[in-house]
């Protein structure tokens, strides 16, 4: 059983109500970039496997999700097929429905949002439809689970009604008898060499969609190109004008034959204080200072300030406490009942050292996972999904979207930017609603290159901000990397072959911020976020605690130490020493860069730790300077993206692309930390 | 008057009477957002990208796509 439906109508919320999984609800178009399943026991016997698809506007796909939907949608044969749309726009969604009836699917549809339309005003009478579609029509309210009973009743009648008896006939009557001529050309078998179609997609439908103009259909169906040429033509000549207008419009007639009588909507289209504030933000000029209040009150001063300093400066050192120097005593409430139950119940130094150490899973690993960076990702993921909720996004989107065809992309790619500030993984997946590979391949680049994740932002943040003229600092650093964004994404869409992709979406109204769905989406990311992160985090305390192990130890033969360095993570030290020089940082930076392969955030970490010790010491010269600070956060940022996003990385663009951003995003990084670092010499800073 | 959606003020109400011909990647573009010929648009913004509205709901189209919408405007 399938869930479809256009971008933004609840499709999500409804897959929640059934199945009670949480998949992603938001205010923004797009947000399924992938097919998820759940089980929905709808009462009658055996559950079912429930497949929410990606938004999709047509049957004839633009974009990658709208492919990913429409093939699902045809891959096996569906018990039933859930047509959601919003009842306010019935009339602009009912030809999709005409559609996929006609195409022998079993369509149930539901008038989702109902609330809102009767608030504006509506009227359908959903048990005429019925009758004329020859389908269940159903009202529901998605996020409040109303209409959900009526739902399970209209499923057992679909499930006992007689399978559709022809298949795309509305099309042979548009078209003509040209759509079986190539039908039969349409391999018979699936996955014989020619065809590779989804399994239950109709060899008319196929031809049809052929007919429309589907490229990829086309591709796959196996017919030689100039045979739909030719029968494109003839089309052409029959509805004289382009096929696939001709189909809209086709459809676009019969919905409304079909909804004559049966809806009634109030003349003149609203226009709300909302809308006119929804506008407001998107104006060039007047969008700008709330632009500019949604990043200082949400991203610097909550998360920067509050979550990334405050909040971590209690939880690390007093609900955590550190790891004592030897003859102090220890602190905090955690750590030091913890590290003398370790010590006691393991002797041996060298073991207990990789639990409660300098690099223990306990006292670095997790320590960090939960008292630096959970608050971070926390408070921003909050931010996040509130301004997510709220509808801002595609005003935002369309504020960019000049800037960001400098860059070689669109307006649609501001999103995926502003969840890498989230999380860069996350938002590599979602590069997948981008059209071109173009424009998928620049998009990954400035990701990995020049937007921080939130952790190591929020740390940087908080870094910055701690010392004199803070915030100055912090807009330098900012203001360094938007152009470095801008410099390498300018020459990015010279050199990566292709044009640039244009702009559309759909400006979902504003609203304001469900608590409910602010909360779930929050707890959804940090659950995926920890998920993947809390794992690599303790690998990485493995691994730098056997780096960190003495080379005697580590050997067994103690003359090792005369001819090598004291240890391994040492040996590494002294090898990246001359980029350190570089950049200018203390020797100790080394660790936190190398730590940064690991996670970007973690290394964040590293650098905070240690302009706390410098700090905290009284020998001068392990102070940081502005200067070192600045460049040493720059280049940190720059630098390479965490594993997890490498792995995500590879997984989307492939190994070639992956390598080839892997390599540019170092050279990158050291060159324009190296550069920083002189033109701030050469300005004075110390 | 025949004219593309490009070259619309902000505040007009337009009626679209077709495509131009040429890039049909763009057109189905526009069309899988359900504008066909026929629908009544409402202009509410030219810059950054043109923004309008039709039935209920509002969409966005930068001026490539916007300039392959023919209309005619209401008087």
């Amino acid at each position: 059983m399938l869930l479809v439906g256009r971008p933004n109508v609840g499709k999500s919320a409804l897959f929640g109500a059934l199945t009670g999984r949480h998949a992603h609800v938001s205010n923004y178009p797009g947000t399924t970039v992938s097919v998820s399943s759940g089980r929905w026991d709808a009462g009658l016997g055996e559950p079912f496997e429930l497949i929410d698809t990606p938004g999709a506007y047509s049957l004839l796909p633009v974009t990658e999700e709208e492919r990913v939907a429409r093939d699902a949608l045809f891959a096996a044969p569906a018990a039933a097929v859930l047509h959601v749309v919003e009842a306010a726009n019935l009339d602009r969604t009912l030809p999709t429905t005409v559609e996929m009836i006609d195409a022998g699917l079993r369509v149930i549809l539901l008038l989702n949002m109902w609330d809102e339309a009767e608030r504006l005003g509506i009227q359908i009478d959903a048990d005429a439809l019925a009758d004329r579609l020859g389908c269940p029509v159903i009202k529901t309210v998605a996020v409040r689970r109303k209409g959900i009973d009526k739902l399970q009743l209209a499923l057992q009648a679909v499930l006992e009604s007689e399978p559709p008896t022809e298949v795309g006939r509305l099309w042979v009557e548009e078209f003509g008898p040209i759509v079986d001529e190539l039908a039969e050309r349409v391999s018979e078998t699936p996955n014989n060499g020619a065809r590779d179609l989804p399994g239950a997609l109709p060899r008319r439908i196929a031809a049809v969609l052929a007919l429309r103009g589907s490229r990829d259909i086309t591709e796959r169906s196996g017919i030689e190109l100039s045979l739909v040429e030719d029968a494109r033509r003839q089309v052409a000549q029959r509805v004289a004008g382009m096929p696939p207008v001709a189909a809209i419009l086709a459809l676009r007639e019969r919905s409304s034959v079909l909804l004559d009588g049966i809806l009634a909507s109030p003349q003149s289209p609203s226009k709300t204080f909302q809308h006119r504030f929804g506008l407001l933000l998107a104006h060039p000029i007047w969008g700008l200072p709330f632009l500019g209040a949604v990043l200082y009150f949400g991203f610097y001063q909550l998360v920067g300030v509050l979550a990334a300093g405050e909040l971590v400066a209690f939880l690390e050192e007093t609900v955590f406490g550190k790891v004592p120097l030897p003859g102090q005593p220890s602190e905090g409430w955690i750590m030091p009942s913890v590290i003398s139950g370790v010590e006691t119940v393991l002797p041996w130094d060298w073991l207990s050292s990789l639990f409660v150490g300098k690099y223990g899973i306990l006292t670095l690993g997790i320590t960090y996972a939960l008292a630096l960076v959970l608050p971070v990702v926390g408070a921003f993921f909050i931010i996040f999904s509130m301004v997510e909720d709220s509808g801002y996004f595609p005003r935002l989107a369309l504020l960019c979207d000049r800037l960001f065809k400098r860059v070689g992309l669109n307006g649609r790619a501001v999103i995926t930017m502003v969840l890498g500030l989230g999380c860069a993984t996350m938002a590599t997946v979602t590069t997948r609603t981008l059209e071109s590979r173009r424009e998928r391949v620049i998009a990954t680049l400035l990701l990995v290159l020049t937007i921080p994740c939130s952790a190591q932002l929020g740390l940087i943040t908080a870094l910055l901000a701690s010392r004199d003229d803070g915030f100055a600092l912090w807009a330098t650093y900012v203001g360094c990397l938007i152009l470095m964004f801008a410099v390498v994404g300018f020459f990015a869409a010279k050199l990566v072959p292709g044009r640039n992709a244009t702009f559309h979406m759909e400006l979902v109204p504003m609203r304001w911020p469900r608590i409910r769905n602010v909360l779930q989406k929050t707890w959804n990311r940090l659950y995926w976020y920890f998920k993947e992160v809390v794992p690599l985090f303790i690998y990485a305390s493995i691994l730098l605690w056997l780096l960190d192990m003495r080379s005697s130890t580590l050997f067994g033969f103690a003359d090792v130490e005369q001819t090598m360095a004291a240890n391994t993570l040492d040996w590494i030290k002294t090898l990246i020493e001359p980029v350190m020089v570089l950049l200018s940082q203390p020797r100790e930076a080394a660790e936190s860069f190398l730590i940064g392969f690991f996670r970007r955030d973690f290394g964040a970490v590293g650098l905070y730790e240690l302009n706390k010790a410098g700090e905290l010491s009284n020998n001068d010269a392990l102070k940081l300077s502005d200067r070192q600070m600045l460049v040493g956060c720059f280049t940190m940022t720059l630098f390479v993206p965490c594993v997890a996003s490498f792995m995500m990385m590879w997984k989307e663009r492939g190994s070639r692309a992956a390598l080839a951003i892997f390599a540019a995003v170092t050279v990158l990084a050291v060159g324009a930390g190296a550069t920083l670092n002189q033109v701030l010499m050469a300005m004075g800073w110390r | 008057m025949s004219t593309t959606l490009a070259n619309i003020r902000s505040g007009v109400n337009v009626t679209v009477t077709g495509f131009v011909d040429g890039d049909e990647g763009a057109v189905r573009k526009i069309l899988a957002l359900g504008i066909i010929p026929g629908d009544v648009l409402l202009v509410l913004a030219v810059w950054p990208a043109v923004v309008f509205e039709v039935g209920s709901t509002s969409y966005a189209l930068d001026n490539e796509l916007a300039g392959r919408i023919l209309v005619t405007a209401e008087t």
